[in-house]
C-alpha cells in the first residue's frame, strides 16, 4: 500500500521540529514512503538540505510550506494550510508567498491572510488541515458542521478559490477522540464536496526523538519541563510511523489519496536554473563577446609593455573554459561591482581561490600578477568540479556600505539579496538552554552538562538565521522565484532563506562582498602621501617591488601593524623565516597558521631553508609540485596536485577530498582518503613513510589550509604595509589609527612601536587636533610628527570635534568658557577634553581644570553675574596642586587609552620590586636557560586551539614587549593572577630561538595593586 | 567581580560556587523587626537607607545610666535578633552613618556622660576618603578628578565657589554632615497593635458566657479597626482561668476582616467546643496582623448593616470560615486544578480558602481533553485480568473507544498509557487503560 507524508516539519521550523531534514528524508525512505513532503512553517530554509539527501538516498521530496493564515472573518481562528508545489510555477507562486509573508513582518516572523492566498496562488496543491475548536466537547459527542460553523465558512472559501487542488487533511495521533473527531470531519468535507486525505502533522522522524521534541518546546516557551503541563504533546505519535501503523488508524482510502497527491508532483528542485542579470552587457554584444573586450583592455593596463607569453596563453584557456561552462556573466557582475568601488576611490582586493584566475587579474577583480606567480586555475574553475565558481572581494571596511546599496540600487531589492547564515548550538547555548528546560538551578548548568544526551542530540539545531557577512545572490528573475526572501535584523536588509552551502549545492552564483580593515588603513596612508606626477593621490600600484630595506625590516620581526605577520606567532616566525621576496610572504602567510604548525610542515621547511636538511624529492612530478616549497606541501593546490601526479586521483576526486579537509572536524570523511591515498602512492612505488607523513600532513592541514593564490593576494597587503610601515612610518600609522578597530594592536601599542620608531607624537589639543590623527610638520626638514586626534578622547563625539573646529578656525579659545560656548559642548564634553589633557593652555593641568570647567555648568541665576567675560572667576581664586606624575598617568589612559609621558613600568621601576626586575630590551642580552624576573602590563592573553592548553601572555614595560609562555601547570598554580592582573611579575627561564625570546613562566605575581584603579584593556584571544 | 570569573576561579580550585538571589524584601523586613526592637532604647529610631538604622541617644542616656550600658543594651538587641551590627556615635546623623561604614571606632571621643570631643570627631570626618563619602558616583568622580581626595580637602575650598559647582544640593549636605545646618530624622512608628482585656470578678462558668463580654470587645476592636482604616484576617482571644491556666482559640478568616458581627459569630462556633477546666477570670482579645482597607477588597458596607451580604462571593468566603470555624481549618480543603497529562495528577487538594482566592483554580478555559475524562477515578487503578483478546474485571468490559494514548514525564516518572473507555456487563462505562511499560491492563475511572 502507498503513502506519502505530506505534512512534515524539521528542526528548520525552529525551536518546533525535533529532526534534521536529513534523517526525515532517510526515515521516510527506510519506511518505504512513495513520497516525502518537507513543510516548514513558512519556509524553504531545510528544502536543500532534503533535496540533497532525498537524491542520494532515491527518495521523492516534494517541496511545500505550512501556514497559519489570518481569517478576517474569524479572527479568533487561522486556517492551518499546507501548501504543496506540484511544478516549478508553483514552486514560484509558494516561493513568492512566503515572501510576501516575511517582507512585511520583523524578522522572524510572517503574516498572511485568506486573500493573499486567493490573490497568489493558483498551481499550489492545499492540504487543509482543520482542528475542532479547543475547549468545546460537544464536537465529541455528535458531528454537525453548525457546531463550528467557522470551520464551514473557511472551508467554503477556500473551495471556492482552490477546488480541484484542495483536499481536507486528517490527523490520527491517538488523541482518544479520533473516531468523533474523524466523523466530524468525514462530515465536513461531504458538505463541502473535498477529498479526505491522510496528514501525520509531522514533528521527529522516530518516537525516541521525543524528549527532544519536549525540549525544543521549553525552550521555545520559555518554560521548564516540568511546568508545562499540557503544552507539551500528549504523546509521541507525532513521528513518521510505519504504513502498517498507518493501515490500522486510517481508511484506505485516505492513504491511497495522499499517494495521488505527491503523484501529482512531480517538481525538484533540479529543475531551479540560475541566470544572470542581463543589464551588465552593451547592446549588440554577447555576455562573452563583451568578457573578452574587458579582458583585453585590462591585459593593455596591467602589461603596457606587453603580455607574456604564458599569460596569454593562460588568458585563452580561462576565456575558453568559461564560455563553455557559460560563466561569463558572473566575471561581468564581479567586474561591475569593482569598477563601481574603483571609481569611488575605494580600494578593494579579491580573495580566495580567484586570485589564480589571469582574467579576474586583467579584470582588476584581483591583484596576483599571473606573470609573477604560478596559480592553478583548476583550483578555481574547472570542468571536474561542477560548480560555479566563488568570488570573495575585500573592500575598506568603512566603505563596505556603499557597494552595498550600489548592487541594491542597481539590481533592485527584489532582484538582490543577502545569502543567510543558519545559525545553530554551540555546546555552550545548548548547555544552557537545555539546563534551563530541564529546570536545573544556574550552577548545576555548566561544563558537566555537555556529555548529556539531550544536550548532544541539540548540538547543531538551526535556531534562527541570520545574514551572512556578505554574500549576495543576483538574478534576473526576481529572486522570489528561487527562494524565499526574508527580513534581516539590519533595518534595510533582506536575506534569502538558504545558507552558503545550499547555494553552492543549488548551483546559484554568490558574490561575497567583504570588508578589510586593511584595505582602509593603507587607502588612508596613502591620501597622506605627496603624489607627484600630478595626481592627487598615490595608488597601491605606485609602490616599489622588492625593497630589500622593506624585507630586512620583516626579517628583524619588526612588524607591528603589518598585515597579517604582526601576530605574536607570526612576529616570532619572520626572525626564523627571514623573507628576501614575495614568494617568501607568500609562504609565511599561509604557514604561519594552526593547521600547518598541526601537521608539522613548519619546522621542516624552516631547517630546509636553512640549509640544515637535505631535500629530496621521490619523482620529478612530486618535484614539479612541491619544489618551490622546499618539498613541504604548504598550500592546498599543492595537495590537490600531489593527490593527482603521486596518488594518482582524478581531477574530481582530488576536489573531493580538498573539501573533506575543509570539513573534516565536521564530518570525519577525511578517513575514507586515507587508504585511497596512501594505497595510490605505494603503487606509484611512493615510500610509506612518506605517504604517511603527508596524509598526517594532510589531516593537520585540516580546514585551515590557505590556497596558494589566496596566500598570495594577502601577501600583496602584507608587502605594501611592510613598505609604507618602512618607509613612511607617521603616515602609515595614522592610517592605521584612523581605520581602528582592526588589526591586533591598541592604540596605545600603535603609538609606542611608532615613537620608537623615532615619529614623534604629540598630544591632543583643542588648538591643534582635529577628529583624526593628523601629521604636522615640525621644524623644516624633520620628518612629520603624529597628532593624536580627538577620536582618541573618551566621551567626545564627532559632532562635537566639528564644532570645534569649525568655531578654533574662527578665533582662538580664550578661556574654557569660550570653549564651551562656541563649541557649544555639553558639561560631560568639556569634561572629556579636560580629562584629556587637551586644554592645557587654558588650565595649566587637569585638576585646575576641572575645577574651572565645572564652574561653567548650567546657568546658575544667583552666580549668573559672574558668568559675564571675567574669565578670572571661573577659578573663584583657588588654585589647586597639580596632579603628580602618577596620577596624571592614570588619568591619560583612563581618557584616551594610551599616555605620552613616562611608561606606567618606567614609574614603577624605582620602587621594589620592579627595581630588580629586568627589561624588555634587557633580555636580549641573555642566553637561552638563563634565569629572568621581568615585570610588565598585561596586553595580551592568548591561547592557541593548538597547543597544549598553553597560553601566551604579553607583558608590556616602557622598552617593549615580553612575550611569556604560562604552561597549564604554571596557570593552575597562578590561576587568579593569570586570568585577572593588569600588572605582573614574573619569574622564569628565558628561551631563545635565533632573535626571537620568550620567557617561559614559573613564579607570577599580581602586582596590579601597585596602582590603585589602573585599568588598561588587554585584548584576550582563546 | 563578574560571576563568569567566579566560577572560573571556583572551578580552577576544585570548589563548587553556589548562587543565591538577594532578597530585599527579606531584609526589608528584618531591619523593621530590629527597628521595632530599638524603640526600646530610644523613641527616636529611624531607617537609613536599606543597611542603617540611626538612634538619637542624646535624651535617653540618663535611663540608661550612662553610654557604656545603653551601648551594650543595643548591641543585645541586635544579637537576639541574630544581627551582626557595628556601631558607631557622632555628632551628626550623616558623620554616625558614615562612621559606622567605615567602621571607626569613635567611642573614646566621648565620655559615658555622653560628652563629646567635637575637635577629634571633626578630624575623624576630615580624614575620611572622598570615595568614602557616599556621594553620587557623577559628583563623587567629578570631585576627585579636582585632585581632592579628602574631606578635608573639600572642607577647604570656599563654600561658594564649591556651591557654584556643585549646586546647592552638595553644600546642603555639607552643612548637615557637619553639623551647620539640622538633619532631622523621621522617627518610625511603633507597630500598631490592639490587645484589651476584660476582668470577671464572678468568674465565669459557662463558656456561652463568654458571648457578651466578646460581643463588647469586638465593638472596641471594630471601632479601632474603622479609626485606622485596618482590616484583619487572624485575631487570638486568650481566656485565662481561675487555676492559672490559660486557652487561646485562634480564628482566621479566608479575606480581610472588619465587621464585628462576622467575627462574633466565627467566634461563637468556636465558642461551642470550647471547655472551661475552671471559671474563666479574664478574656483578652490581642491582634498583630494588619491588613490596609485599600489594599484588600473586604467588603465595605458604608452603612454596616449585618446581613447584606448581596454578593456571591462574599458568601462563599463566609461559608467557608464559618465551616473552618466548626471544623477546625486541617478539615476543610478544596479541589484545584493542575495542569498535565497525567490523570491522577490533574487535581490537587489545597486548604480552603487558601490565601484569598475563593474559587477554586480554574483556568478560563478548559483543555478540550478534559471532557473526556471520567468524573471519578479510583484512588489505585484495579488489576484487569486478560486472556487473549478478552479483559477481564468482575466481569466482562468491552472496549468502545480509543486509544488516548499518554506517553508523558519521562524526565521523571514515565508513564505510557493507552486508555480506552470501556463498557461493562452491568451496563456501566469504565476509564481503562493498558500500561505499555510494563504490558498490564487496569480500571482506572468510572464515567457517568
Amino acid at each position: 500500500m502507498a503513502y506519502a507524508e505530506l505534512c512534515c516539519r524539521s528542526n528548520y521550523s525552529f525551536l518546533t521540529g525535533a529532526s534534521h531534514p536529513e534523517e526525515l528524508v532517510a526515515r521516510a525512505r527506510a519506511l518505504g514512503y512513495d513520497a516525502l513532503a518537507l513543510t516548514d512553517e513558512c519556509s524553504l530554509a531545510g528544502i536543500v538540505k532534503a533535496h540533497q539527501a532525498a537524491k542520494s538516498c532515491g527518495l521523492k521530496l516534494i517541496a511545500g510550506s505550512l501556514f497559519h493564515l489570518h481569517d478576517p472573518d474569524h479572527p479568533a481562528h487561522p486556517v492551518r494550510l499546507v501548501l504543496l508545489a506540484p511544478t516549478r510555477s508553483a514552486y514560484a507562486e509558494l516561493s513568492g508567498l512566503i515572501t510576501r509573508g516575511r517582507r512585511r513582518s520583523a524578522k522572524g516572523e510572517y503574516r498572511l491572510s485568506l486573500r493573499d492566498l486567493d490573490r497568489l496562488v493558483r498551481e499550489c496543491l492545499l492540504v487543509w488541515l482543520p482542528e475542532p475548536p479547543a475547549g468545546d466537547p460537544r464536537l465529541a459527542a455528535t458531528a454537525s458542521a453548525s457546531l463550528a460553523p467557522h470551520l464551514f465558512a473557511q472551508g467554503h472559501a477556500l473551495a471556492a478559490g482552490h477546488r480541484g487542488r484542495l483536499w481536507l487533511g486528517v490527523t490520527l495521533a491517538h488523541g482518544g477522540n479520533d473516531t468523533s473527531r474523524y466523523l466530524a470531519l468525514h462530515e465536513l468535507a461531504v458538505a463541502l464536496d473535498l477529498p479526505m486525505t491522510a496528514a501525520g502533522d509531522v514533528l521527529m522522524h522516530e518516537r525516541a526523538r521525543r524528549p527532544l521534541l519536549d525540549v525544543v518546546t521549553a525552550i521555545r516557551l520559555n518554560t521548564p519541563l516540568a511546568q508545562l503541563g499540557t503544552r507539551l504533546t500528549a504523546n509521541a505519535e507525532r513521528h513518521l510511523r510505519r504504513i502498517d501503523t498507518l493501515r490500522r488508524l486510517y481508511p484506505p482510502a485516505l492513504l491511497e489519496e495522499s499517494a495521488r497527491i505527491a503523484a501529482r508532483c512531480v517538481f525538484s528542485l533540479d529543475e531551479l536554473r540560475y541566470e544572470y542579470p542581463r543589464e551588465l552587457v552593451p547592446e549588440g554584444m554577447s555576455a562573452g563577446d563583451y568578457l573578452r573586450t574587458l579582458t583585453l583592455a585590462g591585459m593593455h593596463t596591467r602589461w603596457p609593455q606587453g603580455t607574456p607569453e604564458k599569460v596569454l596563453r593562460q588568458i585563452d584557456a580561462e576565456l575558453a573554459l568559461i564560455a563553455e561552462l557559460k560563466y561569463e556573466y558572473y566575471f561581468l557582475t564581479v567586474h561591475d561591482i569593482v569598477a563601481f568601488a574603483r571609481a569611488q576611490g575605494i580600494l578593494c582586493q579579491g580573495r580566495g581561490s580567484a586570485a589564480s584566475s589571469a582574467v579576474c587579474y586583467c579584470l582588476g577583480i584581483t591583484e596576483v600578477d599571473p606573470a609573477r606567480c604560478e596559480l592553478l586555475f583548476e583550483r578555481f574553475l574547472s570542468r571536474e568540479r561542477n560548480e560555479p565558481p566563488d568570488i570573495d572581494v575585500d573592500f575598506e571596511h568603512e566603505r563596505r556600505e556603499e557597494v552595498i546599496q550600489y548592487i541594491y540600487r542597481k539590481y533592485g531589492r527584489e532582484h538582490a539579496a543577502l545569502a543567510a547564515t543558519l545559525i545553530c548550538y554551540r555546546p555552550r547555548s545548548a548547555v544552557r538552554d537545555v539546563g534551563k528546560a530541564l529546570g536545573l538551578a544556574p550552577e548545576e548548568i555548566g561544563d558537566g552538562l555537555r556529555e548529556h544526551p539531550l544536550v548532544r542530540e541539540l548540538l547543531g539545531f538551526p535556531r534562527h538565521l541570520s545574514q551572512h557577512v556578505g554574500g549576495f545572490v543576483i538574478t534576473r528573475a526576481p529572486l522570489s522565484t528561487l527562494v524565499p526572501v526574508e527580513n534581516a535584523a539590519m533595518a534595510d536588509r533582506t536575506i534569502i532563506q538558504w545558507d552558503k552551502d545550499d547555494l553552492e549545492a543549488m548551483g546559484l552564483l554568490k558574490v561575497d562582498i567583504l570588508a578589510l580593515g586593511m584595505l582602509t588603513a593603507i587607502r588612508k596612508t596613502l591620501a597622506l602621501l605627496p603624489a607627484g606626477d600630478g595626481r592627487t593621490t598615490l595608488a597601491m600600484a605606485d609602490i616599489p617591488p622588492e625593497d630589500p630595506a622593506t624585507y630586512a625590516m620583516l626579517s628583524r620581526g619588526d612588524s607591528v601593524g603589518v598585515f597579517q605577520v604582526e601576530s605574536r606567532a607570526q612576529m616570532a616566525m619572520l626572525p626564523r623565516l627571514r623573507p628576501r621576496t614575495f614568494y617568501d610572504l607568500v609562504v609565511q602567510v599561509a604557514i604561519v597558521r594552526p593547521g600547518p604548525i598541526q601537521g608539522d610542515m613548519v619546522h621542516p621547511y624552516l631547517r630546509r631553508r636553512a640549509g640544515e636538511e637535505p631535500v629530496h624529492y621521490p619523482d620529478d612530478a612530486v618535484r614539479g609540485v612541491l619544489e618551490r616549497t622546499l618539498g613541504v606541501p604548504i598550500f592546498q593546490e599543492q595537495v590537490i596536485k600531489l593527490a593527482m601526479v603521486a596518488a594518482g586521483f582524478s581531477g574530481g576526486e582530488a576536489d573531493q577530498l580538498r573539501r573533506a579537509m575543509a570539513s573534516w572536524r565536521k564530518s570525519g570523511e577525511l578517513e575514507k582518503f586515507r587508504a585511497k591515498l596512501i594505497d595510490g602512492m605505494l603503487a606509484r612505488g611512493h615510500e610509506r613513510a612518506f605517504a604517511e607523513r603527508l596524509f598526517r600532513q594532510i589531516e593537520g592541514f585540516g580546514e585551515y589550509g590557505f590556497p596558494e593564490s589566496h596566500a598570495a593576494s594577502f601577501a600583496l597587503l602584507v608587502y605594501v604595509s611592510a613598505w609604507l610601515k618602512c618607509h613612511q612610518p607617521a603616515a602609515f600609522c595614522c592610517g592605521l589609527l584612523n581605520s581602528l578597530p582592526m588589526g591586533f594592536y591598541s592604540p596605545s601599542q600603535l603609538v609606542q612601536d611608532v615613537r620608537r620608531h623615532g615619529v614623534p607624537v604629540l598630544p591632543v589639543d583643542i588648538d591643534h587636533s582635529e577628529w583624526d590623527y593628523q601629521l604636522e610638520a615640525l621644524a623644516k626638514g624633520d620628518g612629520p610628527a603624529l597628532r593624536i586626534g580627538l577620536r582618541q578622547v573618551a566621551g567626545f563625539g564627532e559632532d562635537a570635534a566639528r564644532r570645534l573646529v569649525a568655531a578654533r578656525a574662527q578665533q582662538p579659545f580664550a578661556n574654557l568658557q569660550d570653549l564651551k560656548a562656541r563649541a557649544q559642548l555639553t558639561q560631560a564634553q568639556l569634561a572629556a577634553l579636560v580629562a584629556a589633557n587637551a586644554v592645557q593652555r587654558l588650565a595649566s593641568h587637569r585638576h585646575q581644570g576641572h575645577w574651572e570647567a565645572r564652574a561653567i555648568g548650567q546657568e546658575m541665576p544667583l552666580y549668573a553675574a559672574q558668568q559675564r567675560g571675567d574669565s578670572d572667576a571661573l577659578h573663584d581664586g583657588i588654585h589647586l596642586p597639580a596632579p603628580g606624575e602618577t596620577t596624571d598617568m592614570l588619568a591619560d589612559y583612563a581618557s584616551t587609552g594610551l599616555t605620552l609621558n613616562r611608561h606606567p613600568m618606567a614609574i614603577l621601576r624605582e620602587r621594589p620590586p620592579f627595581d630588580r626586575c629586568l627589561r624588555a630590551s634587557d633580555l636580549q642580552r641573555l642566553a637561552s636557560g638563563r634565569f629572568a624576573r621581568v615585570a610588565g602590563v598585561v596586553t595580551n592573553r592568548q591561547r592557541p586551539g593548538t597547543a597544549s592548553g598553553v597560553l601566551f601572555m604579553t607583558l608590556e614595560d616602557e622598552t617593549g614587549n615580553v612575550n611569556l609562555v604560562v604552561w597549564e601547570a604554571t596557570q593552575a598554580r597562578y590561576h587568579r593572577a593569570v586570568l585577572d592582573a593588569r600588572i605582573l611579575v614574573v619569574k622564569g627561564t628565558v628561551e631563545r630561538k635565533d632573535s626571537v625570546i620568550h620567557v617561559i613562566a614559573g613564579h607570577i605575581t599580581d602586582a596590579s595593586s601597585a596602582f590603585s584603579g589602573f585599568d588598561p584593556a588587554s585584548r584576550d584571544f582563546h | 567581580m563578574t560571576v563568569a570569573l567566579a566560577g572560573a576561579l571556583c572551578a580552577g580550585n576544585g570548589a563548587t560556587l553556589r548562587l543565591r538571589e538577594r532578597d530585599a524584601a527579606a531584609e526589608a523586613s528584618l531591619l523593621n523587626r530590629l527597628a521595632q526592637d530599638l524603640l526600646q532604647v530610644t523613641p527616636q529610631v529611624s531607617i537609613d537607607g536599606d543597611d542603617a538604622l540611626l538612634l538619637e541617644i542624646g535624651g535617653c542616656l540618663r535611663l540608661f545610666r550612662g553610654l557604656d550600658a545603653l551601648l551594650s543594651r543595643v548591641t543585645a538587641l541586635c544579637t537576639a535578633q541574630d544581627v551582626t551590627a557595628t556601631l558607631a556615635l557622632a555628632h551628626t546623623p550623616g558623620a554616625a552613618r558614615l562612621f559606622a561604614v567605615h567602621a571607626l571606632d569613635t567611642r573614646p571621643l566621648y565620655d559615658d556622660a555622653g560628652h563629646a570631643d567635637i575637635p577629634g570627631l571633626r578630624q575623624a570626618l576630615a580624614a575620611l576618603p572622598v570615595q568614602g563619602l557616599e556621594l553620587d558616583p557623577r559628583t563623587e568622580e567629578s570631585v576627585m578628578q579636582m585632585g581632592l581626595t579628602t574631606f578635608a580637602d573639600i572642607e577647604a575650598l570656599p563654600r561658594q565657589a564649591l556651591g557654584r559647582r556643585f549646586g546647592k544640593t552638595f553644600t546642603q549636605w555639607l552643612d548637615r554632615l557637619t553639623g551647620v545646618a539640622p538633619d532631622p530624622r523621621m522617627a518610625i512608628a511603633p507597630e500598631t497593635f490592639f490587645v484589651r482585656e476584660l476582668n470577671f470578678l464572678d468568674g465565669i462558668v459557662h463558656a456561652d458566657g463568654l458571648l457578651f463580654p466578646m460581643q463588647r470587645l469586638l465593638g472596641e476592636f471594630s471601632r479601632f479597626l474603622r479609626h485606622r482604616q485596618l482590616a484583619t484576617q487572624h485575631l487570638v482571644w486568650r481566656i485565662t482561668h481561675s487555676d492559672g491556666s490559660t486557652q487561646e482559640i485562634a480564628i482566621n478568616t479566608a479575606r480581610p476582616e472588619l465587621s464585628p458581627a462576622r467575627l462574633l459569630a466565627l467566634s461563637r462556633i468556636r465558642l461551642e467546643g470550647v471547655q472551661l477546666p475552671a471559671p474563666a477570670e479574664t478574656l483578652r482579645l490581642a491582634c498583630r496582623q494588619f491588613i490596609p482597607l485599600a489594599d484588600s477588597d473586604a467588603v465595605t458596607n458604608l452603612f454596616g448593616a449585618a446581613g447584606n451580604e448581596d454578593n456571591r462571593d462574599d458568601g462563599i468566603a463566609a461559608l467557608i470560615d464559618r465551616l473552618r470555624a466548626r471544623l477546625g481549618d486541617r478539615h476543610c480543603r478544596q479541589l484545584a486544578y493542575h495542569d498535565g497529562w497525567r490523570p491522577e495528577a490533574a487535581q490537587r487538594v489545597v486548604s480552603a480558602g487558601a490565601g484569598t482566592a475563593v474559587h477554586p483554580a480554574l483556568p478560563p478555559l478548559l483543555p478540550s481533553h478534559l471532557a473526556r475524562r471520567p468524573l471519578w477515578l479510583l484512588r489505585e487503578p484495579l488489576r484487569v485480568l486478560r486472556q487473549g483478546e478478552r479483559l477481564h474485571w468482575r466481569g466482562t468490559l468491552t472496549l468502545l473507544d480509543g486509544p488516548e494514548r499518554i506517553d508523558a514525564d519521562w524526565w521523571s516518572t514515565p508513564l505510557a498509557r493507552d486508555y480506552f473507555v470501556a463498557s461493562h456487563d452491568d451496563g456501566v462505562l469504565y476509564w481503562v487503560y493498558h500500561d505499555l511499560l510494563q504490558d498490564d491492563w487496569y480500571v482506572h475511572g468510572v464515567f457517568g
